[in-house]
């Protein structure tokens, strides 16, 4: 007889005081959480939202970008990022500007795969400017 | 009967979706259709038709999305909101509770608050939109108009029990 456990799994991860600087417009790795749990081919597929916090540092120069889910399990593509065909997470403007574009402010993927072993957020091509810091991050999972 | 407890097996089932990013999403008023993608789209008794729909043919579902929000034009400090909704096409009735996604010109402030997600639970076989609920302001166009590399997809989740 086949036993399947009931309910959801829920992983809340926080990064604070990461301080990261936004200064130039290329591939910005925000931070990335070691993910030890994932070994277990059973926890595929599962949802990722992660939110930034950002703050100006001094100066008057905004900057506006989105953030994706980073994760190591699609290495094959060059880059270990979200997303991939059929895979749409990321979004914009965490920081206080954007040309009449407005979105939600939290990422989301699916990490499907059980080799992902770190799971985090990363920053694109955008209009990063140095007055710009990432002082908290989150990674929320659910299964 | 035998039971492995290092053996975890979530009785759920997850796709990710997003909105068509294209001149099909133009210019979104109150009552319109904001068409979902179907390219890479699989889930398990649910499917996204021609017109941009999620078809869901049984199961219980919890249903999220985003939208994005392009105003044109770009001059001028006009607010504009796009309130969005799902909306059970099968029933003529709107389901879960509404989004509201803002543009507005940097320099301005918006009077309103945004409420980026909505959200729905489906457990009967119905067809699904995401609908425009109201707008105003600017004409929004509820896709990446301004073809600038820095802007995400909007994004939706389909979280479904097995069995």
């Amino acid at each position: 007889m086949a036993y399947k456990e009931r309910g959801a799994m829920v992983r809340i991860h926080t990064i604070t005081n990461s301080s990261t600087a936004l200064s130039s417009p290329t591939l910005l790795p925000v931070t990335s959480l070691d993910y030890p749990h994932n070994h277990k081919k059973q926890e595929g597929d599962r949802l990722a939202f992660t939110q930034i916090m950002t703050s100006q540092r001094h100066g008057g120069n905004d900057g506006f970008f989105c953030h994706i889910i980073r994760t190591d399990e699609y290495t094959h593509t060059g880059a270990g990022n979200l997303p991939l065909i059929g895979y749409y997470p990321g979004f914009e403007r965490p920081l206080p500007q954007g040309l009449l574009v407005m979105m939600s402010e939290v990422s989301c993927a699916l990490v499907g795969s059980d080799s992902a072993d770190d799971v985090g957020i990363q920053t694109l091509t955008s209009s990063q400017y140095n007055d710009n810091a990432v002082d908290n991050s989150s990674l929320v999972e659910v299964s | 009967m035998s039971y492995d407890p290092s053996v975890y097996q979530p009785n759920s089932t997850r796709t990710v979706f997003t909105t068509i990013d294209s001149a099909t999403n133009a210019d979104i008023t109150a009552g319109d259709r904001i068409q979902i993608a179907s390219t890479g789209f699989s889930h398990a008794n649910c499917t996204v038709n021609a017109s941009g729909q999620l078809v869901f043919t049984a199961g219980e579902h919890i249903i999220c999305t985003t939208i994005e929000n392009t105003r044109r034009s770009l001059s001028g400090a006009q607010e504009t909101p796009v309130e969005f909704r799902f909306y059970d096409v099968t029933n003529s009735q709107y389901l879960g509770v509404a989004g509201r996604c803002i543009s507005q010109l940097f320099s301005s402030t918006n009077a309103l608050q945004a409420a980026p997600m909505s959200i729905a639970y489906v457990n009967t076989a119905i067809t699904v939109e995401i609908r425009c609920q109201a707008h105003s302001g600017g004409i929004a166009d509820c896709y990446n108009r301004l073809a600038i590399n820095y802007i995400g997809n909007p994004w939706g989740y389909i979280y479904s029990a097995i069995g």
